[in-house]
């Protein structure tokens, strides 16, 4: 029976043998599964909210001179609708601005950018995507010079073409137009955009800015929101609108000292790097609005210092005709009056023929050299002595020196008190209608021109040919030397 | 124990039924004492070896049922989409259910996808990752969702130059809404969805979640913030390990390895579980756009939120 107790083992062991052999052959523990499986809280991720709007706007009294034109152009292949700048345009339009569009498809807009510039107070530039030509940036600049506001306005978003925005992503066309027009005003475009990952409005793009420089441009801002913005970099200039240390340029990856808006250093020309923020629903957070404001301030504030080349549109308004008492209205004068009264209500400027012109009016002066009290009140802001003033009969113009009266035009043109005087003065009546019919023609073209003053030849005589001094620095020796 | 006792006690009369015979007597008349000895001893022997044979073989043959451990292969080589998805679902679900299935390796070469199959995808893991361990390797590509996916597994391998990471959230917006005269809706968003804005909105509550599931998944071993990580960069496989965002740099062999000895197997087979997950072979789904000329492009053919890696494509805009 012993063996058979025994017989009954080895089976036992027969039979678990190749069970536990295959068994540890295959398996050497048991996986022991975390505890838990962590899941991220789907149900307690908050979506972000809605964009805070901003507080109570503070509005600013600007006293305009006449109705500010605030051209905006369309014609350099700028990518975006002008309805985009809506709220920024009912700002404008609120302040008393005309809104102009500068549409080079357009067939009655052969003025050009230069002959709208003309009689424009500020001219504002989004997106260009087809260059400046030269004598355009020319234009542009003389215009900031002449204390017109320019406003150029980037936004990376329009860099890139395609639906999805990412293989056309930042080719910088437009910066390098943009450029063109606002290194000459220390102004310049990064190719880049901002980002914040730690506090944004949303998204990373959608950045938060809370420092600014003093200007009227920053006046009542706290917070103002940028929604995919490049940053500005100017020299000397002001930068206006600074993101904290968290905010960074997509080129550098490094934060702190971004701005997204500067201004030159006149503070005529302002450049800003976000398109969006003008628009709902993202003008109205933050303080976005006031910024909006500010803008519209900044732009209508543009009064051009009147400029000859300028001309007809040296004027705010209706312009009075003013002549000297010895100078007789006859029919030539009448007729070159005529011409000249076309001229200006082309331009939308009415001329009025009045013994007593209105005080706001503006004013176009008809005199000879010979003194004539009556307009000496007229003619003394222009800093002109006549030839009966100096003792060698010469004339002085400022920024041309003293000059021999015969065969000269003198055209001035001032602005005192909010009104234009344009003064012509010649040698004699004839010269004078010959003065007014030149400009009335062709807007001095011929004439020599030096911001406020110009000269043209008028009749016989010698004033081109005997200069005796220059006090500008312009290369016009070999002119008057012919 | 009694019934143990009578048990054992019916074994072993058994055993000396077999062993000694029947107990009736023999007779004494047919054979003689010796022969009778000699016939019994070979007997004995016989029942003896054929006693012990039946335990070996059925010892054997129980054996033989254990089944021969296997390690998983579940290759993501596409976008993560409607139809890679339910495909993955379908073999994580083989895995969970098979027994003999004791690891899963998850072999990537993918930009992503869409932000709900990435999801749904990572959920199955999670439950997959309740009975048994499951190991990633970035062949290729593991970025965004492919990487949302790594994430949810227990041990990440990449090769040395394998782009990993992308971790962020790409949307078209929708349309700005507008009215029509012959398509009509109930409300503002019936057509469209959503509000532009409302939608960026979104983007950043995914982009939370997958922040989320990678501090989740990586925990301590993440060497970089939100800060760096949400910039959604591309790392080559040894900057990912260094970063905290990989664990090995390695091999698929190296990661079947690591998940059978996470397993506690050994001489396991692998089985790709594709095909015996009831699957066709691998058919191709038109989820990028192509170009005139035929060529795919980086771009998701519908709008929508995706969890996908776009890389610069010149020449290939939609």
């Amino acid at each position: 029976m012993k063996r058979t107790g025994t017989l009954i083992l080895v089976s036992v062991g027969l039979l678990l043998i190749p069970i536990i052999g295959r068994s540890l052959w295959f398996y050497r523990g048991t996986y022991q599964p975390p505890d838990q499986i962590p899941l991220p809280p789907f149900s307690e991720i908050a979506i972000p909210g809605l964009p805070a709007q901003g507080g109570e706007i503070t509005s600013t009294e600007v006293e305009l001179e006449g109705k500010p034109v605030i051209l905006i152009d369309t014609s350099h292949s700028n990518r975006f609708d002008v309805s985009e700048l809506d709220t920024l345009t009912r700002q404008l339009s609120a302040r008393g601005a005309s809104i102009q569009l500068l549409d080079s498809n357009a067939s009655f807009d052969s003025l050009g950018l230069e002959g709208r510039l003309k009689f424009a107070n500020a001219y504002i530039v989004v997106s260009p995507f087809e260059p400046f030509s030269a004598p355009e940036v020319e234009a542009v600049r003389r215009f900031v010079e002449q204390d017109g506001r320019l406003l150029v306005i980037l936004d990376p978003t329009r860099s890139s073409s395609d639906s999805f925005g990412f293989d056309d992503f930042s080719n910088g066309v437009d910066i390098t137009v943009a450029n063109q027009l606002l290194e000459p005003l220390d102004l310049a475009f990064s190719d880049d955009y901002l980002y914040d990952l730690v506090t944004n409005e949303g998204n990373f793009r959608n950045v938060f800015f809370e420092s600014f420089n003093d200007n009227p441009l920053t006046e009542s801002l706290d917070t103002v929101t940028m929604y995919g913005a490049r940053s500005v970099f100017t020299e000397a200039g002001t930068p206006l609108i600074l993101g904290g240390e968290t905010v960074f340029s997509s080129i550098t990856d490094t934060g702190g000292g971004h701005s997204v808006a500067a201004a030159s250093p006149d503070l005529r020309a302002l450049a800003l790097g976000d398109l969006t923020f003008l628009q709902p629903p993202y003008d109205g957070v933050t303080d976005n609005r006031q910024l909006i404001e500010n803008l519209a301030d900044f732009l209508i504030t543009g009064v051009r210092a009147p400029a000859l080349e300028n001309l007809p549109f040296v004027f705010n308004g209706s312009v009075a005709v003013v002549q000297s008492g010895d100078f007789a209205l006859e029919a030539e004068t009448l007729s070159a009056i005529g011409a000249t009264k076309s001229t200006l209500n082309a331009a939308g400027i009415e001329l009025i023929l009045a013994a007593d012109p209105p005080e706001d009016a503006d004013l176009l002066v008809l005199g000879l050299f010979d003194p004539d009290p009556d307009l000496d009140d007229y003619l003394a802001p222009l800093e002109i002595t006549l030839p009966s003033d100096d003792p060698d009969g010469l004339l002085h113009v400022p920024g041309f020196g003293a000059l021999s009266p015969a065969g000269i035009g003198l055209v001035g043109v001032v602005r005192q008190d909010g009104t234009t005087t344009l003064a012509l003065l010649a040698e004699d009546e004839e010269k004078l209608v010959s003065l007014l019919e030149t400009m009335s023609l062709n807007s001095l073209d011929g004439c020599l021109l030096n911001g406020a003053y110009g000269l043209c030849k008028v009749g016989e005589g010698e004033g081109f040919g005997s200069i005796d001094e220059f006090e500008f620095d312009l290369d016009f020796e070999e002119a008057f030397s012919d | 124990m009694r019934v143990a006792r009578a048990i054992a006690c019916g074994i072993k009369s058994l055993y000396d039924c077999a062993l000694f015979g029947p107990r009736f007597p023999i007779s004494t008349s047919e054979t003689s004492t010796a022969e009778n000895t000699a016939a019994e001893s070979d007997s004995f022997r016989k029942r003896y070896l054929l006693l012990l044979l039946i335990p070996l073989t059925l010892g054997i043959a129980l054996a033989a049922m254990i089944p021969r451990p296997a390690v998983g292969l579940i290759y993501l080589r596409d976008a993560i989409h409607a139809f890679s998805s339910a495909e993955m679902i379908a073999q994580i679900e083989y895995a969970r259910e098979q027994p003999e299935i004791r690891a899963v390796v998850l072999v990537i070469d993918s930009p992503g996808g869409t932000v709900i199959d990435t999801e749904a995808v990572y959920l199955e893991l999670a439950r997959l990752r309740e009975q048994k361990p499951v190991v990633t390797m970035a062949q290729g590509v593991a970025a965004s969702g492919a990487y949302y996916l790594s994430v949810g597994t227990d041990y990440i391998f990449a090769g040395p130059s394998s782009p990993v990471g992308n971790v962020g959230v790409v949307s078209q917006l929708p349309p700005a809404p507008g009215v029509f005269e012959d398509l009509v809706s109930t409300g503002p968003y019936k057509l469209f969805g959503s509000a532009r804005d409302a939608q960026l909105r979104r983007m950043e509550a995914i982009k939370q979640a997958f922040y989320s599931a990678v501090s989740l998944g990586r925990g301590d071993s993440l060497q970089i913030g939100p800060e760096t990580l949400l910039r959604g960069e591309i790392w080559l496989g040894g900057e990912a390990q260094r970063l905290g965002l990989v664990d090995e740099l390695g091999s698929v062999s190296q990661a079947i390895g690591h998940a059978a000895g996470m397993a506690k197997i050994a001489n396991y087979r692998t089985i790709n579980l594709r095909e015996p997950a009831g699957l066709p072979s691998e058919l191709g789904f038109l989820f990028f756009m192509e170009t005139e000329q035929g060529a795919q492009t980086p771009y998701p053919r519908q709008p929508g939120l995706y969890l996908l890696w776009v890389p610069p494509s010149e020449g290939a805009s939609p």
